[in-house]
């Protein structure tokens, strides 16, 4: 039979909430900082396989499938991480309250997305073709 | 409770610093090695890059501004991760997190550098 739980402490699904657009994006910054930092060294990983394996070249992993996902996801990665960077370098320095609603407005978050999602082709582009 | 922390090692406000300043410098670095990446050859062997890195015009520039952007890189993902870890990890298990992170981090610098150094000398 259902109790109610009262006083005690109780689980609720982080699916049950409806974050903003901005904290959305925000999360997604450091998301995307620990992908970065994954990525670094999986990139010296192979740097070192590289120099020390005597099978493994550098031409001969150049176009490996797996290396090519390591660009795409770095350089997707990095741009995001660069362009909210950049929007939370503006939030800190414009503090007077019309450019500072501006820079957090939903029209730049939406913005910031369609740039993000450009450049992500872009390196799709650059790297798989 | 008094949330104003009088303690200036305590409040955070030289790791926000650090994080503007590497911030700062990033932001005009990453273009910049986008612009020298797209230079380089598509498939090239290992001496044809180090040659190619070596001899290309801004080539002392790449190598300055990169080995600033590197010491910077680590700075500002020390901050960043250190503030998710302060944020998200159990509290009793903070400080050896914090510490495991902080030794890859240094673990990363020294293999960096010992690339460099095979790639270059």
């Amino acid at each position: 039979m259902y109790s109610h739980p009262g006083n005690r402490p109780r689980f609720i699904s982080i699916k049950e909430f409806h974050f903003p657009i901005n904290a959305l994006l925000s999360a997604a910054h450091r998301i995307t900082g620990v992908v970065l930092i994954v990525s670094l060294i999986a990139y010296i990983a192979l740097a070192n396989l590289i120099l020390l394996h005597p099978l493994v070249t550098l031409e001969s992993v150049t176009s490996h499938w797996l290396v090519l996902l390591l660009h795409t996801g770095f350089w997707a990665a990095l741009s995001y991480h660069w362009l909210s960077g950049l929007r939370h370098l503006l939030a800190e320095h414009f503090l007077e309250p019309k450019l500072y609603e501006m820079i957090n407005s939903k029209n730049v978050s939406f913005a910031l997305i369609a740039v993000w999602i450009f450049t992500t082709i872009t390196v799709i582009y650059q790297v798989w073709s | 409770m008094d949330l104003n922390i009088e303690n200036a090692s305590l409040s955070g406000r030289k790791a926000h610093i650090w994080q503007r300043i590497s911030a700062i410098y990033l932001m005009f670095y990453i273009p910049f090695l986008a612009a020298i990446i797209l230079q380089l050859p598509a498939s090239p062997t290992l001496s044809e890059l180090s040659n190619k890195l070596s001899t290309m015009t801004l080539s002392t520039a790449f190598a300055l501004t990169s080995l600033i952007a590197l010491i910077l890189m680590v700075v500002h993902a020390w901050v960043g991760v250190r503030d998710i870890l302060i944020d998200y990890a159990p509290r009793v298990h903070v400080t050896l997190w914090l510490t495991i992170y902080r030794s890859i981090l240094a673990l990363v610098l020294i293999n960096c550098s010992l690339i460099t150094l095979s790639l270059f000398s």
